[in-house]
């Protein structure tokens, strides 16, 4: 029998991104918060002597027990979905804090095309551009409308950036840190796509170029350029996480109280109103029921959806009839690239997560699509994340991948290699979604989320088109010999060794309409409105650039209608 | 098979804690430090996942022809990768702690990953075993017994499926190969406080300076390329 616990205002499930910046909302703004997190605790004490490749990248000490959990993966519906046995993919977090602790830092806006996407496409190329099958659609939520948000987001995390990319939607304000410093590898890139015509700018990074103190009178130190970022936790507190700025704030307020191994298994509801939700604890095994007044889903795109699925709130999208919205327009990142390698060695043991340059001239609408056959695009990038020596070894095409001469190039290049990375745009399609399996369970018996999942006709003109692009800015940086991307075949979990991407979108899509999404422009469900759901798994379609700025302005929003929602209590929309 | 670091490279690698660490007070100190921690080639370390010392052996065979020494520096053997492997395989690596391995198990397509039902410690014991009897059927004698060129076949033919050996269907010899691979690259590079990467040995080599604290120095100093010695987790200090 589950024990039922003291009712709280809100209750957010899972501590991350974007659940910790509705919890430090919400309790500023005098409401009791309630968060569940199925990890456990940490703070920046817990990352000092953390520089351990080993530990943090190859044994994932930050990432999710797949022993608890996992997905199941197919490529298409007459495929049986297999589970995740080993952590290939999506390096999902799972303490206190959640990815927003081992993440890079990368923090771009996306483009005002991203969140008019059908009708901008219609605008200019007419009704037919795309075929029907991809099932793309306005966000609901102009960039205008966005933009405070982003502001929000970007004041308490203490984004360093410069304002350059032509093609970026209007700020109000300045980014509140001045850009980190550039490295030879970023001034090759810089000067080379200046050549070309193109316009190279400073990544918005959450790796601080300086000391900060954010919105919320919350310190974040200056980056050392130690290279311990994706995977790890930082210990100069100098990339913005929840440990350091939402959650100590919100603490501060004595709203918030988080309770940790707290697995939500259920979210409890009636006629329409959720009650509460049911969580396990992960070390007792003891269930409880916490109830609340509003819950807050702020887990990852995968468990966004299956609880929902799970609690048999809105409808499964279902791949024949297309009919339903839950599961809908599920969507990875589409990834050419170009490795380069140079004469002369590099420091490229140094680095940030977000020490990246970058060009946007090839994504969105920003070229002319007229004579494409697919649309939008992809950004490029050149990273200085610190190269690690297990993961490095880079050799040409051809070289043997191990034994002597395996070691005598990978040891030469791995001072003289770099590559510059697309995250193309990736469209929702009719036959890409999530699912529960009807095989695979997890820890507590619960069903897993299966991914149905393949790349697309538009997927492969886009990565085709970007590869000689890619080349040229290589060639122009002095590579000796540089080497693209091979042809995009099936999607996998397993990685083929070449840049991918972790970014995952969709499931609880946002939209203005009903028929078209699982929540409204404020992130609440539109069968549950005191139920709100938030994370990339609202976005209608994955654009080319990291998701997390983007999730924590969706916070913002969901927070500013949580608030209106105690006030109003009707739906929002 | 693996010898005790001489005196003077012992000596060699005290100094170069000390120069890389301001931290630490005294070089009577590192060297006590070092001697604690640092030479993962030491002989009293003994195996603790394989039973047996040939089983072992072939380990540390096979990893020296992955990551072979040369005129560059150490390989695996002098790193100390089979005792990484080995330990790494008494635990959660090797009886795959934080794996999904609910049934049923299902061999699917390539891209949908590790689909058996078996650990990684139970695979390297079938690949071990395998390695010594592909050894005898193309050349009959022992792996440990073969030449090195020998053993490069026997390797290639895991690698690309082609073994005389039958694993009776239930794994494939590329798979066992793939992971032995990546740990032996695991063992040379992780840092020396896993057991294998002697000394930062493989660090030097590649000129990766390991856990330092910053690099701000280096980014104002304009980026000039700059070799760094090495610093162990062992000797990080905040």
């Amino acid at each position: 029998m589950a024990k039922t616990l003291k009712k709280a205002d809100v209750v957010v499930v899972g501590l991350g991104w974007a659940s910790s910046i509705v919890a430090n909302e919400c309790a500023k703004a005098g409401l009791k918060v309630v968060a569940l997190e199925r990890g456990a605790n940490q703070d920046t004490s817990d990352f000092l002597g953390a520089h351990d490749e080993y530990k943090y990248v190859n044994n994932f000490a930050l990432k999710q027990d797949l022993s608890k959990e996992s997905v199941t993966f197919r490529n298409e519906s007459k495929q049986m979905a297999l589970p995740m046995r080993k952590n290939y993919s999506f390096d999902v977090g799972n303490n206190v804090g959640g990815a927003g602790v081992h993440w890079n830092g990368m923090s771009y806006r996306f483009l005002p095309y991203d969140f008019e996407l059908k009708s901008m496409t219609e605008q200019r190329y007419g009704k037919n551009k795309i075929s029907k099958d991809y099932s793309i659609q306005d966000w609901g939520l102009s960039y205008d409308e966005m933009e405070k948000y982003y502001d929000k987001a970007e004041k308490m995390m203490g984004i360093s950036g410069e304002d350059k990319s032509p093609f970026s939607g209007k700020r109000k304000n300045p980014f509140p840190n001045p850009p980190l410093e550039k490295t030879t590898m970023l001034h090759k890139f810089e000067k080379a796509a200046k050549k070309l015509g193109y316009n190279p700018c400073m990544v918005p990074a959450a790796n601080c170029s300086q000391p900060y103190e954010n919105s919320d009178k919350q310190s974040l130190g200056a980056c050392q350029y130690c290279a311990f970022c994706e995977h790890f936790g930082c210990e100069y507190a100098a990339k913005a996480s929840p440990l350091i700025t939402t959650i100590p704030s919100a603490l501060a307020t004595k709203n918030l109280s988080i309770i940790t191994h707290a697995n939500v298994i259920e979210i409890l509801h009636k006629n329409g109103r959720a009650s509460g939700v049911k969580f396990i604890n992960t070390l007792t095994l003891e269930e409880f029921i916490q109830p609340a007044e509003v819950i807050m889903l702020g887990s990852y795109v995968f468990n966004n959806a299956r609880l929902l699925m799970h609690s048999k709130i809105g409808e499964i999208y279902d791949e024949k009839s297309l009919k339903g919205t839950l599961g809908k327009n599920y969507s990875f990142q589409i990834t050419p690239s170009v490795n380069g390698f140079f004469d002369e060695p590099f420091n490229v043991y140094l680095g940030a997560g977000a020490l990246c340059n970058w060009i946007d001239d090839f994504n969105g609408d920003n070229f002319d699509h007229s004579k494409l056959d697919f649309i939008h695009g992809a950004s490029f990038r050149i990273s200085q994340n610190g190269a690690r020596p297990i993961a490095s070894n880079p050799i040409e095409p051809g070289t043997p991948t191990w034994g002597a001469a395996f070691k005598k190039a990978s040891v030469r290049n791995y001072t003289r290699f770099t590559y510059i990375g697309a995250q193309g745009a990736s469209l929702p399609h009719n036959s890409n979604y999530l699912s529960l399996d009807p095989t695979y369970k997890d820890a507590y018996g619960l069903p897993l989320i299966r991914i149905t999942y393949d790349y697309t006709k538009q997927d492969r003109k886009l990565y085709d088109f970007m590869l000689p692009k890619l080349a040229g800015i290589m060639k122009e940086m002095g590579a000796r010999k540089f080497y693209t991307s091979p042809k995009l075949t099936n999607y996998g979990l397993v990685s083929n060794g070449w840049y991918g991407s972790t970014h995952i979108a969709g499931g609880t899509i946002m939209g203005a309409k009903k028929e078209e999404s699982v929540v409204n422009t404020y992130l609440q469900h539109w069968d549950m409105p005191n139920l709100f759901v938030v994370g990339a798994s609202n976005f209608p379609h994955n654009p080319g650039y990291n998701p997390t700025l983007t999730i924590n302005a969706l916070a913002y929003r969901a927070s500013e209608g949580i608030i209106k929602f105690f006030k109003e209590k009707r739906l929002l929309a | 098979m693996d010898k005790k670091l001489s005196r003077r490279s012992f000596f060699k690698a005290s100094t170069l804690f000390t120069l890389a660490s301001a931290c630490v007070p005294s070089l009577a100190f590192a060297q006590e430090h070092s001697d604690h921690m640092g030479v993962s080639t030491n002989a009293s370390r003994a195996r603790i996942f394989f039973n047996n010392q040939d089983q072992f052996n072939i380990i540390a065979e096979a990893c020296e022809r992955i990551y072979p020494k040369d005129e560059l520096g150490a390989g695996a053997k002098e790193l100390g990768v089979a005792f990484f492997i080995d330990n790494e395989l008494a635990g959660n690596y090797g009886s795959g702690a934080k794996d999904y391995r609910m049934p049923p198990f299902i061999q699917g397509a390539k891209n949908q990953g590790y689909q058996y039902p078996i650990t990684r410690a139970e695979l390297f014991k079938l690949g071990v075993n395998a390695l010594n009897e592909e050894a005898k059927m193309r050349y009959k004698k022992g792996f440990l017994e073969i030449s090195d060129t020998q053993k490069d076949e026997v390797l290639k033919a895991f690698e690309a499926d082609r073994t005389k050996f039958s694993f009776g269907g239930m794994v494939k010899a590329s798979d066992f190969f793939a992971e032995l691979r990546s740990m032996t690259l695991a063992g040379v590079y992780a840092d020396p406080i896993y057991g294998g990467n002697a000394n930062m040995q493989a660090w030097k080599m590649k000129k990766f300076p390991g856990a330092q604290m910053s690099y701000t120095a280096q980014v104002l100093n304009e980026d000039k390329f700059e070799i760094i010695d090495p610093v162990s987790l062992s000797d990080m200090s905040h």
